[in-house]
């Protein structure tokens, strides 16, 4: 039984990496790390490449939070922090500029601006501080998958719609160099949403499209279970009835 | 004290593995970033001069010397630190690379400016920045390519791109690199004067009378070795600017024109001045002009002789009182006001009160100076120093602070359009303490 209850408490190593997906989603749920969502997503290349480099400091910080959370004294937590964050920053920043210059150039200052990414310090403080390693380590995983996920879909509304086209290998050095899906639909091509603007209209049209099907969902969920509700109330009145004809039977 | 000596060590322990980890990746990638800055800049130079000798000095060591690029001058006080002169295979000479760097608000630029040997610009680009991509871009594809094809010494900016940060080092770096192509024509007639003058800076703008600027004149030490006071003429619908030159010394050693072409009229009127060359300036006195452009070269040589021997109390009142001759000044010590300057004409009459004051917002400091009559009537409210954002401030100076000139500092009707801003509040309550002050003062005397 207690193992069990623990077992529940752990939460599923798969339900703690998926969690962000969707429901615990950075950007669509908690509208956290919305800078570089607006700022680095006019390319699905350069959201991918954000993502990435926030995947890696998100698991490295939880990672190590969690294993020195026990050393850390309370009063210094979140200066402490920071300074883990930071060094896998500016890790990252090198690394960067090392083998993949191009990305680096790109995303220029954000790079050294994902330390002040909440999502980081967020799970740093909510997760990682209070769970063991590997489940830190997953939950950076799948939060910063998440945050990827979001980040590429901004991305690709934002280059699709504005270029008519997908670049391939311009940033990063992927596979495939330098190709372009190009589905010409010049129908299609609002410059707009590849300047600034663009952001806040894609991410704020997206917001209302996730929460619009949220809201379907829980509506028809809420309305399922005033149906059982009813159901129940319905069948337990029967009941009843029937307990009362059949006392009122017995009587007779 | 036991809780105080664990969080110590405990930082400190941080901060050591932070810096170990910093430091491991730092040596680590190195290399690959000193090669990967060295092969953007080669493509650079290669996309500018496709001919140059690309051969490298050690095969091995790609951001080594390349034999195609000469380093000829490496400038000191110049936004531009590298000059090379570009070469091909068979040693003909292509052309110059500037490398030149600069700082703005939001971070650094390293600019490369490349040119023919006809002084025609082939290319300005930007090679690194930590400015924010989404403005360096844009900067980039529309408006750096509007560079190639112009004669360097002729360059035509971009007024709709001039006020942007990134593009103001961009043309610092053009400008210092015109200067270093084509010699500076300012700094010879500077040269001309007093031999030992390597290089010049603006000390002092005036805000009022015929100087309008005075410029340090100083030597490869760093010593100053003079001063020119530069005032405008009008000659033929030209504006020419017309500069009087005295050594450290105190003596007149030119009147010139700090122009590349002078017409011959011009020169020939202040040749009539050439008699007062090489005197010391308390010597010059009466000095004789005949027809109208002699009279105005005169009131500038005038002027500026008057301008190189004033102190720095007289100067400050002179940018408000023209005729200014002698100040009394006083220290204040009370809430946002500095000093009170009682300012007085060559009669020994008084002209009026410079009140000034200083106060910080959200935004840095500013510097008021409040300008009053006999009458105790506002002249005017001028914001001196800031470091406020400009795009504020400017707005403020051209809409609002006019709106002071004429009002009586007792019963000042402040504007309540910006009496909302950060800058105005300082304006407003340094006007206010101004006010008391000089009540207090007046009821004193």
């Amino acid at each position: 039984m207690a193992q069990a209850k623990a077992k529940k408490k752990d939460l599923g190593y798969l339900a703690n990496l998926t969690k962000g997906f969707i429901k615990e989603n950075p950007i669509f749920t908690f509208m956290l790390g919305l800078c570089p969502a607006l700022a680095v997503t006019g390319t699905v290349e350069t959201s991918l490449g954000m993502g990435l480099l926030v995947i890696f400091v998100l698991v490295s910080s939880n990672v190590v939070v969690s294993l020195i959370k026990d050393f850390i004294p309370a009063e210094v937590k979140i200066p402490s922090y920071i300074v883990i964050i930071s060094t896998f920053v500016t890790m990252v920043g090198l690394l960067t500029e090392a083998y993949a210059p191009a990305l680096f150039d790109s995303l220029g200052i954000f790079i050294p601006l994902i330390v002040v990414n909440c999502l980081i310090l967020g799970r740093a403080e909510s997760y990682a501080s209070k769970n063991n390693v590997l489940n830190s380590a997953i939950d950076g995983l799948g939060m910063g998958l998440g945050f990827l996920g979001a980040m590429v879909l901004i991305g690709f509304f934002r280059e699709f719609f504005s270029t008519g086209a997908i670049a391939y290998g311009v940033y990063l050095p992927l596979a495939v160099e330098g190709s372009i899906v190009n589905l010409e639909w010049y129908i299609l091509n609002i410059a707009v949403l590849a300047g600034p603007a663009g952001g806040f209209l894609v991410i704020g049209l997206l917001l209302g499209l996730f929460n619009s099907i949220a809201i379907t969902k829980r509506n028809k969920k809420e309305r399922e279970r005033q149906k059982m509700i009813e159901e129940k109330k319905r069948l337990a009145l029967e009941r009843k009835r029937k307990k009362a004809m059949e006392s009122a039977g017995g009587k007779a | 004290m036991f809780s105080k000596f664990k969080i110590a060590f405990v930082l400190l322990l941080i901060g050591a593995f932070s810096g170990l980890a910093i430091w491991g990746t730092y040596t680590l990638t190195y290399d690959q970033i000193q090669e990967n800055r060295a092969r953007a800049r080669l493509e650079m130079y290669l996309d500018m001069f496709p001919d140059m000798d690309t051969t490298l000095e050690d095969p091995d060591d790609i951001s080594g010397p390349i034999l195609g690029m000469r380093l000829v001058e490496e400038p000191e006080h110049s936004s531009v630190f590298e000059v090379y002169e570009v070469y091909d295979s068979n040693s003909n000479q292509l052309g110059y690379v500037m490398r030149g760097r600069g700082n703005n608000d939001f971070g650094y630029a390293e600019v490369i400016v490349g040119v023919d040997m006809n002084g025609v610009i082939i290319d300005v680009l930007i090679s690194d920045t930590d400015n924010t991509p989404s403005y360096v871009t844009p900067l980039i594809n529309n408006y750096l390519v509007n560079f190639a094809g112009q004669t360097l010494s002729d360059v035509s900016f971009d007024s709709n791109t001039g006020a942007t940060a990134t593009y103001g080092v961009v043309r610092r770096v053009v400008e210092d690199s015109m200067l270093l192509i084509e010699g500076d024509p300012i700094l010879s007639v500077y040269q001309d004067a007093i031999a030992e003058v390597d290089r010049y800076e603006t000390s002092y703008e005036f805000l009022l009378g015929v100087i309008s600027e005075e410029v340090r004149l100083i030597d490869s030490n760093n010593d100053t070795v003079g001063f020119a006071y530069l005032g405008r003429v009008d000659y033929e619908g030209h504006e020419y600017r017309i500069g009087v030159i005295v050594s450290d010394d105190e003596v007149l050693k030119a009147f010139v024109v700090v122009e590349e072409t002078v017409p011959s009229g011009l020169s020939e009127a202040l040749s009539a001045f050439d008699s007062y060359l090489d005197q010391a300036i308390e010597d010059i006195t009466d000095i004789s002009a005949s027809g109208d452009l002699e009279e105005a070269l005169k009131a500038i040589l005038e002027a500026g002789l008057r301008r190189s021997t004033e102190s720095e109390e007289v100067r400050f009142a002179r940018n408000y009182f023209l005729d200014a001759e002698t100040v009394e000044m006083t220290q204040i010590d009370e809430g946002r006001l500095n000093m009170m300057v009682k300012v007085f004409d060559d009669q020994g009459d008084q002209l009026g009160y410079l009140i000034e004051g200083r106060d910080t917002n959200d935004f840095g400091f500013v510097e008021v100076v409040v300008q009053i009559d006999m009458d105790g009537i506002i002249i005017d409210v001028v914001i001196s120093d800031h470091d406020n954002t400009e795009g504020y401030v400017i707005p403020l100076i051209n809409d609002y602070m006019g709106n002071f000139s004429g009002q009586p500092l007792n019963d000042v009707e402040f504007d309540t359009n910006t009496g909302a801003t950060a800058t105005y509040g300082v304006v407003q309550a340094v006007v206010e303490e101004a006010y008391t002050y000089y009540e207090n003062e007046m009821g004193s005397e």
